[in-house]
């Protein structure tokens, strides 16, 4: 299975930024950063936190707190996942590649 | 793409996804049976039931060959979701072909992955809130029937009552 050359300039990239704004939309912007800081401090993970396995630990414990940090995480994990495969890819440089891969199936 | 629907960051949405622990990451046979009726009733090669988050949506159940890093992911980042659509009608949506459609053409699952048929239906649970969709995928462009419509509608249905029945009794 290969991963489809896609553009990069959607979704939107992911910062921590972004993933505490997320955050804070759901559970406040003082208990978002509140969270992403012990979060950060308890994996050993520096801030700000841009490296893609980064944000992803951070999700993945994030997804063990209360119930809305929990699907804002999953959402986070999700986006952080598909970064990693097309980045994986090469693709970041890319921005209008023509598509590789015919269907899902591939 | 679409625009980021309002609807999607609604907390009393969101809880409801988290009290019927739609958001977790884990196999749901009792939902895998209904993706896998679906395709086989719409004759379609790929079948989902998708839970609409903040900001991406995650795959509840799929039938069908999915790649190994949208598998891996759970899901998409939410600007490629087609069952967001489903958020802003609220009924069954039909779309015989994506490739023609302004709001999904530039979307990387039908520019990239071939994806070119969709049905779906919300589910709405019983305190009213659309968790998300059930949707059949074609890869070449048709029309669904109305029989099929209403067979897809019906089901969301049942997937809704497995899924109730299925969620975690408040304060386990």
């Amino acid at each position: 299975m290969t991963v489809p050359k896609i553009d990069m300039r959607d979704p939107e990239p992911i910062s921590e930024d972004s993933a505490v704004h997320d955050l804070a939309e759901q559970v406040g912007r003082e208990l978002a950063e509140a969270l992403w800081r012990m979060a950060a401090r308890q994996l050993g993970v520096a801030r700000p936190v841009h490296r893609t396995e980064d944000l992803r630990r951070m999700a993945d414990h994030l997804m063990t707190v209360t119930e809305l940090a929990r699907v804002a995480s999953r959402s986070l994990k999700i986006r952080v996942i598909t970064y990693e495969a097309l980045a994986q890819q090469e693709v970041t440089s890319c921005p209008h590649v023509a598509p590789s891969s015919p269907n899902l199936a591939d | 793409m679409p625009a980021r629907c309002p609807e999607l960051t609604k907390p009393g949405r969101l809880n409801e996804i988290a009290r019927l622990g739609l958001d977790r990451e884990q196999a749901r046979p009792w939902l895998t049976e209904v993706v896998d009726t679906v395709a086989a009733r719409l004759s379609t090669p790929f079948a989902l039931i998708t839970v609409l988050l903040d900001r991406a949506q995650a795959f509840a159940a799929g039938h069908g060959p999915i790649p190994g890093w949208l598998a891996e992911a759970g899901g998409t980042p939410i600007e490629w979701a087609f069952c967001t659509t489903l958020l802003r009608s609220g009924s069954v949506c039909g779309i015989p072909d994506l490739t023609a459609d302004p709001n999904h053409r530039d979307n990387p699952l039908v520019t990239v992955a071939g994806v070119r048929a969709y049905l779906g239906a919300p589910l709405v649970s019983p305190h009213g809130h659309a968790l998300g969709g059930l949707c059949a995928l074609d890869l070449r462009p048709r029309r669904f029937t109305a029989e099929q419509t209403v067979f897809l509608q019906q089901m969301a249905t049942e997937a809704v009552r497995r899924i109730e029945s299925h969620a975690e009794p408040a304060g386990a």
